[in-house]
């Protein structure tokens, strides 16, 4: 019984220090260079989203099943290690900003920041 | 012929199938998951669909080998809360369960005798790094003619290593549960868990022997 006890002080105490929601969101400025892409390119915009909460490979596994149903999304990679969500939109695909936001909260993840990258560049040298 | 059919059923279920059902018990939006569970004091099997990330509502099944007696029913889970920050996530669910429950005898899964109401609320946290892993739930058990029970359920686990996504995923996990109405009142399972892709597996063996087994499958 008191090791529980213990267990259970140790949890709360734990829950204390790292319940910290991060949910701000900033949108970043178009780029020309897309380094270490992830993601496979399909001739519409690549998005780079910081997203806070990607801890297990469910986590992921939810954010990448919500936007393969979007029409728009051509391919969607997840890097658990970054914290790290790339979406790549199909040729004249669009996905605005605040509906990619409120699909990774509807997932139960919070954005921290969007980046997105042209269209118009040629990724093959930089993959 | 209908206690065949029904003890047919009840193998059936039951050999899919703890009275700790804790993986995810909400998944992402129109996620259907599916949880099997037995352990020493019980078997369990549940099937869920969560039409948002912030709540699910399944079908359990549940057999508590103390009481002898199999319990259908619904289940609601509703995520209260949840923190996510850059290297964790922290999780508060609640709980309910509604339905009957049936005298299951001792050594078969054919549900016999009158139903009775049965029902359960629970509570409970988690809070996961991708290294680290820890949980506490406290559930009460009421049936219509049984004394209620209570029972608290705390984990810890540690990934040996860390995996990107869509590798195989290890986890080396001990679980303590408490239940003072039981004959053995303290038990602690050590296990390992494996989670590759849309599975997830649990084995372990408690300090009495008994075996933990878990799967689940998400679609």
């Amino acid at each position: 019984m008191k090791m529980i006890v213990g267990i259970l002080l140790v949890f709360v105490t734990t829950l204390t220090v790292y319940a910290q929601e991060q949910s701000h969101t900033h949108k970043g400025e178009i780029l020309e260079h897309i380094p270490d892409l992830k993601v496979e390119a399909a001739g519409g915009d690549i998005i780079r989203v910081d997203v806070n909460g990607l801890v297990c490979d469910f986590c992921a596994q939810a954010i990448d099943r919500v936007f393969r149903k979007h029409e728009a999304v051509a391919d969607v990679a997840v890097d658990l290690k970054n914290k790290i969500v790339e979406v790549a939109l199909k040729e004249n695909g669009v996905l605005e900003d605040q509906l990619l936001s409120k699909m990774i909260v509807d997932s139960g993840y919070n954005v921290v920041e969007i980046n997105r990258y042209t269209a118009s560049v040629d990724t093959s040298e930089e993959r | 012929m209908r206690k065949i059919y029904c003890t047919i059923l009840g193998a059936f279920l039951v050999s899919l199938m703890s009275l700790s059902v804790t993986a995810r018990p909400v998944s992402y939006p129109g996620g259907w998951t599916l949880i099997w569970n037995t352990t020493g004091v019980g078997d369990s099997l549940l099937f869920h669909y969560s039409p948002t990330a912030k709540y699910s509502l399944g079908g359990l099944i549940e057999r508590n080998r103390d009481l002898n007696t199999i319990f259908y029913g619904g289940q609601y889970t509703r995520l209260l809360k949840r923190w996510n920050t850059r290297d964790s996530q922290t999780n508060l669910y609640f709980t309910s369960g509604l339905g009957a429950a049936f005298n299951s005898g001792s050594d078969d899964f054919t549900p016999n005798g009158n139903a009775q109401i049965a029902g359960f609320l629970k509570a409970s946290a988690d809070w996961e790094t991708r290294r680290l892993f820890t949980s506490y739930s406290v559930r009460g058990n009421f049936v219509d003619t049984i004394p209620d029970r209570f029972e608290q359920v705390a984990r810890l686990g540690v990934a040996p290593y860390v995996a990107d996504y869509g590798k195989l995923h290890t986890w080396l996990m001990v679980e303590i549960a408490h239940r003072p109405e039981n004959e053995d009142e303290l038990s602690v399972t050590p296990f390992v868990r494996f989670f590759k892709s849309r599975f997830m597996f649990e084995a372990g063996i408690s300090d009495r022997g008994e075996a933990r087994l878990s799967a689940t499958v998400r679609f």
